[in-house]
């Protein structure tokens, strides 16, 4: 085989690489939303500032 | 007097009639609002950072320094304010509500005193009072 | 419903924003030093108030933080940031999040149903009033549409009532706030009050 090949094969491969970090890292910080149950966060929740 | 105007100044000593450098950009205090040392370029290599308190005049055309004046390295309370991140032209600006106010354009000083009289964005202007804090991501504006 | 105040500016009267917006924006403090970025906004899935807010940082190798920020430490919550004052707000994960409370989960992809039994679609967005930068609730929900609302699968708004209940499954609403829909944010604001001026004269 021509000695260009594996040049082509390494940086394949480090391309897939790349491409599957940058994905888990968007999916560890992707964020949603969130419900939870009324009176467990009742006591610390809504306190705004009162001009 | 303006950032832009004073930056590029030579910065020239009284008791020498000597160059000791060039205005490169301001040290700025948020918690007094005012710009506390100068940053120099081009020195003879013992430190870039005059304190206000060393400075004679700010001129149409030169920055006049005190007999007795050094340069330093930034030291003590002066030393986190004089990272290069908290460089005031270019930073972006955001009220303490959260909301963007552009970028630092200019800002306009009292050569007399130091204080921050008008800080001119992108978006507009606004008094130095309001200053309320300036990191690496922002200067911080408090609500009029 | 928001009393007119003296200032004037954009953030000084009420303004609606998506879940989606908020999410991602920085948590800067009054210094000026961004800290963190919003991960997930948690609200009370009854009454509709943000309870605060996860966090991941901002690196970009950086996951999700350990500590979260309470809806008390934010110090305001504008279009381009959420403020706080500096980083003592913040708060252990589980006690924003509340470990151990029944019903939570993502609402995002959660199917909203009528009382009535009518599929209305999956909400695919939540909206937030935020008033003077310093309180917030959710005050509805963004719904890729089913065949029921007949709009061709487009998005809409539909308002939330104080009866709604939500969880990561599903969300039940009056059938009557299926009448209050609306195709757009500037369009829902109006559906909102309307909405809320119908229930008041119900009750």
């Amino acid at each position: 085989m021509d000695w260009w090949i594996w040049i082509v094969v390494v940086v394949a491969v480090l391309l897939v690489l790349a491409g599957s970090a940058a994905g888990v890292q968007a999916r560890r910080r992707s964020g949603g939303v969130i419900a939870v149950r009324r009176g467990a966060i009742g006591r610390r929740a809504g306190k705004g500032r009162v001009k | 007097m303006l950032f832009s105007e004073t930056a590029g100044r030579q910065v020239v000593s009284a008791t020498e009639a000597r160059t000791v450098g060039i205005v490169d950009g301001f040290v700025v205090d948020p918690a007094t609002a005012s710009v506390v040392a100068l940053r120099l370029k081009k020195t003879d290599g013992s430190g870039d950072t005059l304190v206000w308190e060393h400075i004679h005049a700010i001129g149409p055309d030169a920055v006049i320094v005190r007999s007795g004046a050094t340069l330093g390295t930034p030291s003590g309370e002066l030393a986190p304010l004089a990272d290069k991140h908290r460089s005031l032209p270019g930073k972006r600006v955001l009220d303490e509500r959260g909301e963007a106010l552009g970028t630092v354009s200019d800002v306009d000083f009292d050569a007399d005193t130091g204080a921050l009289l008008t800080i001119r964005t992108t978006t507009g202007d606004h008094p130095g009072k309001r200053v309320l804090g300036l990191g690496p991501y922002a200067l911080i504006l408090r609500e009029p | 419903m928001t009393a007119p105040t003296h200032e004037p500016g954009p953030a000084s009267s009420s303004a609606m924003m998506l879940a989606s917006e908020i999410t991602k924006r920085p948590v800067v403090t009054l210094a000026g030093a961004a800290v963190a970025q919003v991960k997930d906004l948690v609200f009370d899935g009854t009454a509709g108030r943000i309870a605060g807010f996860t966090l991941s940082g901002r690196g970009l190798l950086s996951g999700p933080l350990r500590h979260s920020l309470p809806w008390s430490g934010v110090h305001g919550l504008g279009h381009d940031a959420v403020m706080i004052k500096d980083e003592s707000v913040f708060e252990s994960r589980a006690d924003v999040l509340e470990r151990g409370s029944a019903g939570r989960g993502d609402v995002l992809g959660s199917r909203v149903l009528t009382d009535g039994g009518t599929d209305l679609g999956r909400i695919s967005d939540v909206v937030v009033e935020v008033v003077e930068g310093t309180t917030a609730h959710v005050v509805g929900y963004e719904i890729a549409s089913s065949d029921a609302l007949d709009r061709q699968g487009r998005k809409v708004f539909i308002p939330l009532s104080e009866t709604t209940a939500v969880s990561g499954e599903a969300l039940v609403i009056p059938a009557a706030a299926a009448e209050f829909v609306a195709d757009d944010l500037p369009g829902f604001a109006a559906a909102v009050q309307a909405y809320r001026a119908r229930r008041r004269t119900e009750v």
